[in-house]
């Protein structure tokens, strides 16, 4: 469903050199730019969740932000089916497209909800403003919705008027999944959702979202430093170090049988 | 059904030097449909390994494992692409493993019913036969609504192979499934599994316990510690 | 006599510049154009956005009407009169009709314009997306992609929590299908009138440095949802002064008689319709 081919980023101004020298190194010694994620291909399937692992600064964040649009890549393609057949990479769509495509066929879940939440608004209103966004303009199936959509994230209803900045972590958290789900789109992103959250509020999340998977059928990418939370949610695996995707397979096969040494280290690591 | 033909898997680590492992030396072996290969040895003879390369928990070194399968007829499970794994692994090829990992603080009825819904069931009639499989494997009614977690070995055990009987798999792998089951426990096991097996499914299992081996298996395979574990220079 | 000013206080070249901006929102109905907006004898944030339009378009023969608030006689209207008359000499008038270009805050006369009247409104901050996005950039390209909807959800908000939508001045209205605006304060009341309004309207922000226009004969449709329409203010009495029950009316506590009163907010309307029913001025 989510086809991405050499997807880059870079941060900097960027030289012949580091354009030509592929695999070397970060940074590029010529002219200093950094590469947030390079040379990433990967595939998302229907109703499929995928799990990119890696340590903090390995690039994770930096791909899933590029797929989301929050940054735009330096090169590379990707494809999401519902987007006119998958014939297009949605890098080259106009900007209005991008946005419909954000809001219709995509959501994403910030590992700080800061990020993905209007805060001064009520939770209510965080999940209208996708379905707005969508062109929903009534009132009533929009109320509908939402509060639908919120109690499905166990958000009590007595208090889905009131703004996410007087709920806890793990309380936003859900108002974000809520959020990002609006249209129920086919393909959801999730980034470190479960950090920063206690642990029986974690498994709470983790339940919640294996139950969204089952039910909707719709394709995810959880990206975690948290093997733990990779092995229960995931079924592939994709492992990054240093930007670069360095080993991908069945999350059980990652586990058991890491080919690559950087992968063994991490999941000698497993507490 | 299932066609094995010199399979291999060596392990290369690279910790702190590179060592490479040889677990499976070479293994051919065919099983027929409806019938239970029985795999024996001393431990670190590969038997566990031999149950993850068909499952591709492990990555085959070399070698192809054939099999029969519904939906895509003949095919190398070694060389599968990993979308047609996940799809096999849902729909005919279970693994009952000694481990259970499952989200914290999910009810064991819920636990077993998972992978019947993501085959499309409805939740009612997904809990319906997850309720009569902890019946008949014996897991008192007032432990269904329980966390798993805190369940005892045997209890895990009996939930581990609830999840993958649910499903009715084509093709089952058993490591060891009663290692913490008592005599009487491990009896009920035993005659679902060889009812099972009258109604076609085929099966590879590990039992550390040779009895109950002999009650369930129709061929056997001795495998012995491969004698390669050769120790590589670092680079 | 000679004036120390040249005609209309700002240089031609000002002028010219600021002519250039009024054409080219007129071209895009609704969108904001950004001008180098001028310093005058005036605070920013007292109408220079409004002056500096009338200013550059005002010529000998124009006559003026300056309105705050509806009041033609309130002491910045009269400020800012003085200011145009002191510097150009032209005539000025409180008749609606009358006059060619009419400067306002925040009302729209209750008499109907006509075709070649030229309707100047001050505006303290023209951009409508400025309370959910305090960054110029993103807002920018809030609006080239259309993207409306933390204004649409203000206005769900309201709905949610009050039932209705409380919203009574710089009520969101959409241009020619397009451009999001927020017409400055006028009151709910006022955005009908610009709705294929056969006069041409010119918003201007001095502080803000930004003019946005709607032309004549161009729809503008106020936000509103399909179960939530738009609705204008209503009111139960009628002018104290001249009866009428079509006008704005303002909201007076009388001290005398411990009692709330009602009187039309645009106070040339209402001296005409007093002389018509006989009862002369006040």
């Amino acid at each position: 469903m989510l086809r991405v081919e050499n997807l880059g980023k870079r941060y900097g101004a960027g030289c012949s050199r580091c354009e030509r020298d592929g695999a070397a190194d970060r940074r590029c010694p010529y002219c200093g730019s950094v590469w947030g994620c390079r040379g990433i291909d990967l595939e998302v399937f229907n109703g499929e969740i995928l799990g990119i692992v890696g340590e903090s600064g390995s690039g994770k964040s930096s791909l899933l932000r590029c797929l989301y649009f929050d940054e735009m890549p330096t090169q590379g393609s990707a494809r999401l089916y519902p987007y006119q057949q998958g014939t297009r990479n949605i890098f080259e769509a106009s900007s209005q497209d991008r946005r419909a495509i954000r809001n219709r066929f995509m959501g994403m879940v910030y590992q700080n909800p800061l990020m993905g939440l209007r805060m001064a608004f009520s939770s209510s209103g965080n999940v209208a403003e996708k379905l707005i966004a969508a062109n929903w303009f009534h009132v009533g199936s929009i109320q509908k919705r939402a509060t639908n959509l919120l109690d499905v994230m166990e958000i009590p209803l007595a208090r889905i008027h009131e703004a996410p900045k007087t709920f806890s972590g793990g309380m936003q958290q859900r108002v974000q999944i809520a959020r990002a789900l609006a249209n129920h789109p086919p393909l959801l992103l999730l980034d470190e959702i479960t950090s920063g959250l206690d642990l029986s509020v974690q498994a709470r999340v983790l339940d919640l979202i294996r139950k969204i998977q089952r039910e909707w059928q719709i394709g995810m990418i959880v990206v975690s430093h948290d093997l733990g939370v990779i092995r229960l949610l995931t079924d592939r695996t994709v492992v990054m170090r240093d930007g670069h995707i360095i080993e991908q397979g069945l999350t059980d096969q990652i586990l058991q049988d890491p080919q690559h040494a950087f992968t063994q280290m991490l999941v000698h690591s497993l507490l | 059904m299932l066609n094995v033909e010199s399979l291999t898997k060596t392990f290369q680590l690279a910790l702190h030097r590179n060592i490479t492992v040889t677990a499976l030396g070479n293994v051919s072996f065919s099983v027929e449909q409806g019938t239970c290969l029985n795999i024996s040895g001393p431990s670190g003879g590969g038997k566990s390994s031999l149950l993850k390369c068909i499952y591709r928990s492990y990555r085959p070194t070399t070698g192809r494992i054939w099999y029969q399968s519904r939906e895509y007829g003949r095919i190398d499970l070694a060389g599968l692409s990993e979308r047609e794994i996940l799809r096999l692994r849902r729909q005919e090829v279970r693994m009952v493993s000694q481990f259970l990992h499952v989200i914290p603080r999910v009810p064991a009825i819920d636990v077993v019913a998972e992978p019947l819904l993501l085959l499309g069931e409805s939740s009612s009639e997904a809990r319906a036969q997850a309720s009569e499989w902890l019946e008949r494997l014996g897991i008192p009614s007032h432990l269904w609504d329980a966390y798993p977690q805190t369940f005892s070995g045997g209890e895990k055990q009996r939930i581990n192979l609830a999840r993958a009987l649910i499903t009715s798999p084509r093709l089952l792998l058993l490591d060891e499934p009663t290692s913490a089951l008592d005599a009487r426990s491990a009896g009920v096991v035993m005659e679902i599994l060889s009812d099972l097996k009258d109604r076609g499914t085929t099966m590879l299992s590990i039992f550390h316990d040779n009895r109950l081996a002999t009650q369930l298996k129709d061929s056997q395979l001795n495998l012995t510690r491969p004698e390669k574990r050769e120790e590589m220079k670092p680079i | 006599m000679t004036s120390p000013y040249n005609f209309a206080y700002l240089d031609e070249g000002s002028k010219r510049e600021i002519r250039r901006a009024i054409l080219k929102a007129v071209a895009i109905p609704g969108f904001q154009v950004p001008f180098g907006s001028r310093e005058l004898p005036i605070a920013r944030g007292w109408g220079t956005g409004g002056l500096q339009l009338t200013l550059s378009l005002i010529g000998p023969t124009d006559r003026l009407k300056v309105i705050d608030q509806g009041h033609d006689d309130s002491v910045n209207a009269v400020s800012i009169r003085n200011l145009v008359v002191a510097t150009t000499h032209i005539e000025t008038t409180d008749v609606t009709d009358q006059a060619t270009i009419i400067q306002s805050r925040h009302r729209i006369p209750d008499d109907p314009l006509r075709p070649g009247q030229i309707l100047i409104l001050q505006v303290p901050q023209p951009e409508p997306l400025r309370h959910v996005e305090p960054r110029e950039a993103q807002t920018r390209r809030m609006h080239a992609e259309r993207d409306y909807s933390a204004v649409w959800l203000g206005l769900y908000e309201d709905i949610v929590r009050f039932g209705q939508i409380t919203t009574g001045a710089d009520y969101p209205a959409v241009v020619h299908h397009r451009y999001m605006i927020k017409p400055t304060p006028i009151p709910r009341w006022d955005l009908p009138k610009l709705h294929q309004a056969p006069f041409l309207t010119l918003l201007g922000a001095g502080r803000e440095r930004k003019i946005y226009a709607i032309p004549p004969y161009t729809d503008v449709e106020p936000v509103a949802f399909e179960d939530y329409g738009f609705e204008t203010e209503k009111f139960l009495s009628a002018c104290r002064l001249c009866g009428s029950r079509e006008a704005y009316l303002d909201e007076l506590w009388d001290a005398k008689i411990q009692e709330r009163i009602y009187q039309c907010s645009d106070t040339a309307y209402c001296r005409k319709r007093q002389t018509e029913i006989g009862k002369g001025d006040i």
